[in-house]
């Protein structure tokens, strides 16, 4: 036996009335007028960029090829990068394991510690680590040292608010069993609450060393060494082929560690 | 909500409690533990007034007794000794409770014939998201057993688990409490279950005891009517 289709006749598309057509016009209207004042409020020229064709083809030349006489003085400077990276991720990492327990809504202790512990994290993670930098040059100068701190600083509030959000997300059924149990809050966090979101944690510590990688250059160029700095001066100097070469070696070493990153966060279980 | 529940579980026996979901026997359990504050009302864990103590004092009436859950709530990612060892959380200090391997060798012991009386000693370097339903169940009684608490509350300690682990189970608390003089509080969905391993089972009803019997003496029809009609999720 077979059935015919059912002879239904098709809906027509719904139009829009003249009020929303109206909203549609004055929402289109209002983008293209921010959009022609913001391009005006940077200066923005089409000419300016095709006239400057020239200067940049200029630059190119000037720039290659890499000068391989600053090969090794790049190297350096990119191991000091990495290592204020690591001192910074790590100093941020363990601070962050003490503010964490107050900023998940589902384990800290009293509303007040939780809110005081949002405002730190709002206020690190808010400022970039190259503002924090111009005030640890100050504090303990020029160097290394001081991007380090600033990117710890920074890296606490980054790392915090991610710790945070993933202890609310995670199963509180172990938590549960072990303050039923009569164990104390600290016992909580570390039998119950870390190891939970332990792979987790450690993912997004990597992930942020990565990001710190970058920074570092940034904090570099205000004072904070390693190839930030290096590069900074380079360009500052007009030694275009010395910047090439620092550029290369900064390339290599993002992208292997970048990869890297992304290969042990993968094999974390 | 509860009203007026006067709930007295005895050393060396299994109360069975029955009734349909939203009737407010898990309610009970987490209120014994004030794992749930109770709004008015007295409760007297194990000889003391739970309701007056906070902080320390708190922590150490819920020592005494000792939760089994529904969802079973291992710590997955360590192993079924470790978790055991957590039962005793609550009488380590300072820096022995960091690690299990700095826990104290009495709790190590007792750990140990914990895991053998539920008998699953030769699993206890198991990761316990590797351990069967009922094996975690199991694991779980012998974490209750390591935080030596005079009462057990199991809260649906079966409902998730096969007819033949849901019997190991009850079987092994009724054993528990038996052997060992613990009382033993069960909240239960299956009424046969009640009746095998209880000593006494008590029907909720909308938040208020609809009975108290002894197996020989329930009655089905009273079972039953505790299922009538429709209430909300517990």
């Amino acid at each position: 036996m077979t059935t015919e289709p059912l002879a239904v006749a098709r809906p027509p598309r719904h139009r829009a009335g003249t009020r929303r057509k109206i909203v549609y016009v004055g929402v289109a209207a209002a983008t293209i007028a921010i959009y022609v004042h913001a391009w005006r409020d940077i200066g923005g020229s089409f000419g300016a960029l095709f006239s400057g064709l020239g200067n940049l083809w200029d630059l190119i030349r000037r720039s290659l090829p890499p000068n391989l006489g600053v090969l090794h003085a790049s190297i350096d400077a990119m191991v000091v990068t990495l290592d204020t990276a690591l001192i910074g991720t790590t100093i941020a990492l363990a601070l962050s394991l003490l503010i964490t327990p107050l900023a998940a809504k589902n384990i800290a202790p009293r509303r007040w510690a939780y809110e005081a512990a949002r405002v730190v994290i709002a206020f690190t993670r808010t400022i970039p680590s190259f503002i924090f930098a111009l005030y640890m040059v100050v504090v303990v100068g020029l160097g290394p040292y001081s991007a380090a701190i600033a990117i710890a600083i920074h890296s606490i509030g980054t790392l915090g608010k991610l710790f945070g959000e993933t202890i609310e997300d995670m199963d509180t059924g172990p938590v549960d069993a072990l303050r039923a149990s009569g164990a104390g809050r600290g016992h909580v966090f570390l039998h119950a609450v870390l190891p939970g979101v332990a792979p987790t944690l450690v993912s997004l510590t990597l992930y942020r060393f990565d990001v710190n990688v970058r920074d570092s250059l940034a904090t570099g160029f205000v004072g904070g060494g390693g190839i930030g700095f290096l590069l900074f001066n380079s360009i500052q100097l007009f030694q275009y082929r010395d910047a090439s070469m620092e550029l290369l070696v900064l390339l290599v070493v993002l992208l292997a560690v970048e990869r890297i990153s992304t290969l042990l966060r993968s094999r974390i279980v | 909500m509860l009203k007026g529940v006067d709930l007295d579980v005895r050393r060396g026996e299994i109360v069975a409690i029955l009734g349909a979901n939203g009737s407010g026997k898990s309610t009970i359990l987490r209120c014994a533990t004030r794992m749930i504050e109770p709004d008015s009302g007295t409760v007297i864990l194990a000889g003391r007034d739970i309701m007056a103590a906070n902080g320390g004092a708190l922590r150490d009436i819920r020592r005494s007794a000792a939760m089994v859950f529904q969802q079973i709530h291992l710590v997955r990612r360590r192993t079924a000794f470790e978790n055991v060892c957590y039962g005793a959380l609550g009488r380590i200090q300072g820096w022995r409770s960091l690690s299990y391997r700095a826990f104290p060798a009495d709790v190590i012991e007792t750990a140990w014939r914990s895991l053998e009386r539920v008998g699953l000693a030769d699993k206890a370097w198991q990761r316990a998201d590797t351990l069967s339903g009922g094996q975690a169940q199991r694991v779980a009684i012998a974490r209750a057993l390591c935080q030596q608490a005079e009462v057990i509350l199991a809260d649906e300690p079966v409902s998730a688990l096969d007819p033949r682990a849901a019997n190991t189970v009850l079987a092994l608390l009724a054993d528990i409490a038996r052997t060992d003089g613990l009382a033993v509080a069960c909240v239960l969905h299956q009424p046969d279950l009640a009746k095998e391993y209880g000593d006494r089972i008590i029907g909720i009803s909308a938040g208020e005891v609809a009975f108290e019997r002894t197996p020989a003496t329930v009655d089905d029809a009273e079972i039953a009517h505790l299922y009538d009609g429709e209430v909300d999720d517990d």
